[in-house]
């Protein structure tokens, strides 16, 4: 786990537990915004999917575990793919830049200790998503039913049980990281 | 890992392939009948079609609860036939170790990988779907989730049953 974030230039301490507590109740709070906005555009029609892409960018950028670039190593213990140098004209057109550089093998290799760490934060988020999914599945069995149960629900009950699978599949890609990122004590200072 | 039966990984095998040859077409038919728009009993079915199978097919395959203590019934039912010291051995049998505490977790990593790949397969699905016909929005979360039920509740255990080796009579790997 890396103990600093570069984000837009500006670095931020993540040594302590409270910062990346701090952090992961953002990403969640944020994830949460997204959706809830996303429904009073257009109901999630059309802009359901927005919210995984957001998870991608979250996971890119701050957590990484599913993809190289965020305070957690990459859980598939693969080296990072070299990217070709952007060309000028491409620099030039969309003013971004790739990562180029060839990583060193402590940036993206898990020791023995971590590798542990990550299968358990993985054992811990699959009983989590197992304890999510089963009321989950019990409304949307009510939902199909059209049970008179769900009638208080200020929002139709399938477009509900659509949300919260979305919001499942964004949880699932990111809450293994989460839990490495809440439960890692302080680092040392040395 | 523990018994003469499951000792062989080919054996464990066996009963991985009729577990997966059974909840398959199980799982099929349940979406099946959400596609026919007749849900009446498509949750019921599954949930008790994957505590029978859980039941009979997985428990058989040797290996340990994950959680800490057996089901709590379990220790119930064996204090009451058995004593108390019983139930005392029982706990010691089924503590995890940590090397199986490691291959418990790492079933999970490998799980969850798979579950990854099958929610955003399904994810990529749902995209195509909606933009041929928008109406098939309606089932998408049920199927969705049937399945996703389906396969997290076998797949860790079927998982380590299928990958870990031969255990010799002593209770080591060959």
């Amino acid at each position: 786990m890396k103990a600093e974030l570069i984000l837009m230039g500006k670095r931020w301490d993540m040594a302590t537990q409270s910062a990346r507590r701090w952090l992961v109740a953002t990403i969640y709070l944020l994830l949460a915004a997204i959706l809830v906005e996303l429904y009073l555009l257009d109901h999630w029609r059309t802009s359901g999917y927005y919210l995984i892409f957001a998870t991608f960018l979250i996971n890119r950028f701050l957590l990484g575990g599913y993809q190289f670039g965020g305070l957690i190593k990459p859980f598939n213990q693969q080296q990072p793919v070299r990217r070709t140098p952007p060309t000028i004209r491409f620099i030039l057109l969309f003013g971004y830049h790739t990562w180029e550089s060839e990583p060193l093998k402590s940036e993206w290799h898990n020791d023995e200790r971590e590798q542990a760490q990550r299968d358990r934060a993985h054992y811990q988020a699959y009983q989590a998503l197992i304890v999510a999914l089963l009321p989950l599945w019990l409304l949307a069995a009510w939902a199909s039913h059209s049970s008179p149960l769900l009638r208080w629900l200020p929002i139709p009950p399938m477009e509900l049980v659509y949300g919260l699978v979305l919001a499942t599949i964004a949880l699932a890609i990111t809450l293994p990281q989460a839990i490495l990122l809440w439960t890692e004590p302080d680092m040392d200072s040395e | 890992m523990a018994g003469p039966f499951v000792a062989k990984r080919r054996n464990r095998r066996w009963m991985v392939g009729i577990y997966w040859g059974m909840m398959v077409p199980l799982t099929a038919f349940v979406v099946g009948r959400v596609f026919a728009r007749q849900p009446s009993e498509w949750f019921m079915l599954i949930a008790a079609a994957v505590m029978v199978l859980n039941l009979f097919t997985l428990s058989r395959l040797g290996t340990k609860p994950f959680f800490p203590a057996p089901m709590l019934i379990d220790r119930e039912m064996v204090a009451f036939w058995n004593g108390k010291e019983d139930l005392a051995r029982l706990d010691a049998d089924l503590r995890l170790d940590e090397r199986e505490t490691q291959l418990r977790d790492r079933a999970h990593f490998r799980a969850y990988g798979i579950l990854v790949w099958f929610a955003l397969g399904w994810f990529g699905l749902l995209c195509v779907s909606r933009m041929l016909e928008p109406a098939w929005s309606a089932w998408t979360g049920p199927v969705f989730l049937s399945v996703l039920i389906a396969v997290l509740l076998g797949l860790p255990q079927t998982l380590l049953a299928w990958n870990e080796p031969d255990v010799n009579p002593t209770g080591e790997e060959e």
